[in-house]
């Protein structure tokens, strides 16, 4: 599904953010990546999504290099795969039902079945009965539910989550992994970086890459 | 496709509301250059026209000495049949002259009487055909009519024709360059606008990045609202000019002013309007275009 080969990231001339990462994340994998904070975590996931450009070295995403990959074809890549903040990135002035219908109105899927969809995704995650609302009516929990529908809302192949539980309590993050390990049960591979490792605890089949100072210190 | 445009449609129109205050600014700038766009369009369409019919009408009169023996009559007339730019001609002799004098000024029927002598000498009036109606031909012509024998003097009446030309032109240049001066700040504004909307929604053009939306996708709309910007002004200045115009013609009726009261005689024809219209949206569309353009990329 990934593959990373002997990858380094300067974001200035002096410091590394990333040092030679080498690593293969197969289909419907479970995987961590974790460390303390400016490991590198979200360096790592933003070379995935093609947000940043590897300074040296090469990244396949479902066998296409990304680092070769033309602007133009960006969106196509990030279509498949789904995208998880930890300050759930929603769009305020839109509901929760727009919020989540908007990815497939990118890809021009007709309203009635957007509809239905939508629907479906929203009562998966619990939140249904709020499609209504705006995010800035909901907790921070509910907020999070919406980001992760909108994840999952295309049936990616990949899901991807930036500490997506930074922000909530220990109760509702363990609700979010099951989110997470439900997609994965489907056959969606499911990248998490958190520095949390009760997080991990959770998942009982997983991949760990463990990151210190953007070096790879640890892979099981 | 035609989900996208509606898309784009809604989400332009949607901000062009939500943001009133500064879409107006925009608005208020391209309907400025717009109305005087306008306005020179109006003045030179108005001064083309009375231009062309000037140049319908143009006659040729040649006077000639008096008491010219038949015979040179005769050749004059023969010489004025072979000239292929002279359509129709009529001589008029002394008499007739004096005749049409009369029948114009009675007040002045008793002027012959007073000066001894019937002034008026006898002449040509000749008609120029259509495709000789330059003012060059008509000068060329009239040289060569100058040198004919028992031909006293040659007049004619493209001198306010010429003046008007040259009017025409200089209105052209000045309109040309206040117009272009004025269209650069239009799509400089518009562009100014368009990315500061943009820079306020930058988190949501991020998030419509993370989730693939293409870079027209998320453009669209921000054209759609500087075409909208334009479209409006277009229709904005449309009427302001039309406003303009009723205002003048009607203090220019007022004012009895035989001279300027023939000036104004014509609106702009729909095809300005259309014109008018169109350059504005092709305004908005270019201001927004170069501003979204750095803004998104990838």
């Amino acid at each position: 599904m990934i593959q990373i080969f002997n990858v380094f990231k300067n974001y200035d001339p002096v410091s590394a953010a990333l040092t030679d990462i080498s690593l293969h994340i197969r289909k419907g994998e479970f995987a961590f990546i974790t460390g303390p904070s400016g490991a590198g975590k979200t360096t790592l996931l933003k070379l995935i999504y093609r947000e940043e450009l590897p300074t040296r070295g090469q990244i396949l995403v479902n066998k296409r290099n990304i680092a070769k990959l033309p602007s133009s074809k960006i969106p196509y890549l990030r279509r498949s795969m789904g995208i998880v903040f930890q300050d759930f990135k929603l769009l305020n002035n839109k509901t929760i039902f727009d919020n989540v219908s908007f990815v497939l109105k990118i890809l021009g899927v007709p309203a009635t079945i957007t509809k239905k969809k939508v629907f479906n995704m929203l009562r998966m995650v619990g939140i249904h009965q709020k499609m209504k609302s705006f995010p800035p009516q909901l907790s921070g929990g509910e907020q999070q539910r919406v980001a992760i529908a909108r994840a999952l809302i295309n049936d990616p192949v990949l899901l991807l989550a930036d500490e997506p539980t930074g922000n909530l309590d220990p109760e509702l993050s363990m609700e979010i992994m099951s989110l997470f390990e439900e997609a994965n049960q489907k056959g969606t591979t499911v990248i998490i970086a958190t520095h949390n490792p009760s997080l991990m605890e959770s998942i009982k089949y997983k991949r760990v890459i463990v990151l210190d100072k953007g070096i790879m210190v640890k892979c099981y | 496709m035609f989900r996208t445009i509606k898309y784009f449609l809604q989400e332009g129109c949607s901000s062009l509301w939500h943001n009133k205050g500064a879409n107006l600014l925009s608005i208020a700038i391209i309907v400025v250059s717009l109305y005087v766009l306008g306005v020179f369009l109006l003045l030179s369409a108005n001064f083309s026209q009375i231009l062309e019919q000037w140049s319908e009408n143009v006659q040729v009169n040649i006077y000639l000495e008096d008491n010219l023996p038949a015979p040179v009559l005769l050749y004059l007339e023969e010489r004025l049949g072979s000239f292929p730019e002279i359509g129709e001609f009529v001589h008029i002799s002394k008499q007739e002259a004096l005749q049409r004098f009369q029948a114009l000024f009675p007040s002045l029927q008793t002027l012959p009487d007073e000066i001894g002598e019937n002034p008026f000498p006898p002449s040509y009036e000749l008609q120029i055909k259509q495709e000789y109606q330059t003012i060059d031909g008509v000068r060329r012509l009239v040289r060569r009519l100058e040198r004919l024998e028992g031909v006293k003097e040659v007049s004619y009446d493209l001198q306010w024709v010429e003046r008007l030309t040259t009017v025409i032109k200089v209105l052209r240049v000045i309109g040309i360059f206040l117009v272009g001066v004025l269209v650069f700040s239009a799509v400089s504004t518009t562009a100014n606008v368009i990315k500061l909307l943009a820079y306020a929604r930058k988190d949501e053009i991020d998030i419509m990045k993370l989730v693939g939306a293409s870079s027209w996708f998320i453009k669209g709309p921000f054209l759609v609202e500087g075409m909208l910007q334009g479209f409006i002004a277009g229709f904005i200045s449309i009427g302001l000019i039309y406003i303009s115009y009723r205002l003048v013609t009607y203090y220019l009726s007022l004012s009895y002013n035989l001279l300027f009261g023939f000036l104004l005689f014509t609106f702009l024809p729909i095809e300005y309007w259309l014109g008018i219209i169109g350059g504005g949206t092709l305004v908005g569309l270019v201001g927004s275009f170069i501003s979204i353009r750095k803004f998104l990329r990838y």
